[in-house]
Formats: C-alpha cells, structure tokens, sequence
C-alpha cells in the first residue's frame, strides 16, 4: 500500500469509521477521534495482511470494532461510558430540534447492549447486512433477526 | 420520529463532526514511531532481564558463599520468584499484542476471552506461587540478618517485610476482582452477540 493509497482509503472511511466510534463511546468526541486514529495506524501497520479477497471496506470495520471493543476492556474504561448523562453535542447546525433529536438517538444507542450498539452503528453507516455478518462472524439469517430487533428497540425508545 | 427511516435519515443529515487532528501522512508517521518503539521496547524488555538473569547466576556462582548455602537458596528464591511474576506479565503483554484485530468480532471475543483466562491463571497460581517463594526466602534470611544489624534496624526490616507481604496481596486481591470482572463481562457480551 502507498501513502497515496492509504491517503485515498482515509479520506474516504475515517469519517465513517469517526461516526461509528462516536455512536458507540456515547457522542464522545475525544475518545472518538483517539480511537479512529488508532484504527488507522492498525491500517498502516497491518496493510501487508490484507488478502485481497476480502472487501477492503469489511477488512477496515473488523479493525474499527474489534479496537471499540478491546478499548472498553478496562474497567476504567467502561465505567466512563456507562453514564446516563451524555456529552453535548456540539452546535452543528441551526436547527436546534434536530440537535436535541439527535442527542436523543445517541442517548438511546448508548442504551443499547455493546454487541448491538456496534451492529446497528454498522447498519446506520449503510453496510449491507452481508458485510456486517462478515465483520461480526454471524449468519446473515441470524444478523437479520437480530437488527430487527435492535431497529425496533430503538425506534420505541427514541419515540418515547 | 415514527420509524427507523426517520433514525436513518436524522444519522445521514448529522454534521460529520471529523476531528482532523492528524493528516493522513501525520497518521502513517506516528504509526511508524509506534511499531519501531513497539520492537525497540520488546528487545530492551529481553536484553535487560536476560542481562540481569547471567549477572545474578554469575554473581552467584563467582562470589556466592558456599559456607551459607541457606542464604545462597532464600536469595535464588526471592530473585527467582521475582523472575517468574516478570516473565509471566511478560507473556502476557505478547500474548495481548497477538490479538488478531482483523478477525471475526466473534473470533475477536474469543481470542480475548482465551487471553483473559491466561491472565486469571497467572493471577490464581503464578502470583500466590511468586508471593510464596519471595516470602520464604526471606524468612530464611531472617536469622541470618539478625546478628548482622542492630535490633532497630531489624524490626524495621520486619516491620516493612510485613507492610509489604499486607500491601501486595490487597494489590492481588484487586487484581483478581478486576480480571474476573473483565471475565464476567467478556463472557456476558459473547452471549448477547451470539443470541438470537
């Protein structure tokens, strides 16, 4: 992989790699963009390791999930996420109810179990459900049922 | 919002909010440091306990006293089962860096709940074995040091063995809480991943 390349699959997944790790940490946006990085120097590392068999775009989510992960394996760790009160999501645009919504959605996603937190973030970034089972190492018949139920638990919760 | 479109279409619409702290280049260069730092690391870890493991056998063998071999015995005890602790954490530091992250995240919880047993094995066995051997060697020093120092100087030698051996297992202890924590969690969230 050259820089150039590694700057194109940057460019084009960290945003989406940026959101992910910002929906499951709870809208944090430090611990976020800490974890992106690492992603990204896992990337760098490890580039020789990709089989090009694989989808790239799956490879780089294993990566992303597995560090949100591995990153909530210290108690420290996890006990900062299991607040009930979320960050503030910064003013990104005038539309205030939009911003109080969206706090809702993130708040109701932190409520969601870890496993789940991550495949619906993968859902929520537009993956097919075929990446997704290859990602988390599930059937697609049993990830199929799964977000349904994820889908709907959010759905009840954000409408409360 | 009355469905899940409505949740795609508010996620789809969210300013992306990318901290660009680090260009792409920045990235690749701070990845390099990582992995040369990551070896430099490695190798100093095995030359410094390498080194100091043929000085103290050297030691020992050149300038040991062979008319107190009791004292020769508690001190190989007490460095040796400082050794063990050692090298066991330092198992386990490689062990951890072996976690394949590009695996299945079910393979990923299965790697890490594997790990996560080894280190409740150390903390089980390894760790009271260690604690025991140092503790041993030491009492078998005790008589030789009595006669050695002042009797201040000695309670205070056996003042502070005691703070430590107290000091060191509340440490174990919370050792032990923690990676059984860690087990309990690992192992619940396996479940929810696998559940249907």
């Amino acid at each position: 992989m050259t820089q150039t390349d590694f700057t194109v699959l940057y460019q084009k997944f960290s945003p989406k790699i940026f959101r992910l790790c910002k929906g499951y940490f709870a809208g944090d946006l430090d611990t976020a963009n800490d974890i992106t990085q690492e992603v990204f120097m896992k990337v760098w590392q490890q580039h020789d390791t990709f089989r090009n068999e694989a989808n790239i775009s799956t490879w780089i989510y294993q990566i992303a999930v597995n560090s949100c992960l591995l990153y909530l394996r210290k108690a420290s760790n996890r006990k900062e996420f299991k607040t009930e009160s979320l960050p503030e999501i910064p003013d990104s645009n005038e539309d205030h109810l939009n911003d109080d919504k969206l706090q809702q959605l993130y708040g109701c996603i932190a409520k969601l179990d870890e496993p789940n937190r991550l495949i619906i973030m993968m859902v929520l970034d537009g993956l097919s459900y075929e990446e997704i089972a290859k990602v988390v190492g599930v059937s697609e018949d049993t990830l199929r049922v799964k977000i349904h139920r994820i889908k709907k638990n959010l759905t009840q919760c954000v409408t409360k | 919002m009355n469905n899940f479109d409505d949740i795609q279409s508010l996620w789809d619409n969210q300013n992306p909010n990318v901290n660009s702290a680090l260009s792409p280049a920045e990235i690749i260069a701070k990845s390099e440091k990582n992995k040369n730092e990551l070896r430099r690391n490695h190798l100093a870890t095995i030359t410094v306990l390498t080194i100091t493991v043929i000085g103290v056998i050297w030691y020992a063998s050149v300038y040991g006293n062979r008319a107190y071999p009791d004292v020769t015995f508690a001190l190989s005890l007490m460095i040796g089962s400082m050794f063990l602790r050692i090298g066991m954490e330092y198992i386990s530091y490689l062990k951890f860096q072996k976690i394949n992250l590009q695996n299945t995240t079910k393979e990923c919880f299965e790697a890490t709940t594997r790990f996560q047993q080894l280190r409740l094995r150390i903390q089980l066995v390894v760790t009271p074995l260690s604690l025991m051997g140092y503790v041993v060697g030491f009492c078998l020093l005790l008589p030789y040091i009595k006669p050695a120092v002042s009797r201040g100087f000695y309670l205070y030698i056996l003042g502070s063995g005691i703070f430590f051996l107290i000091f060191i297992s509340i440490i174990i202890y919370r050792q032990i809480k923690r990676e059984r924590e860690l087990m309990t969690y690992l192992k619940e969230n396996y479940a929810k991943l696998m559940d249907v």
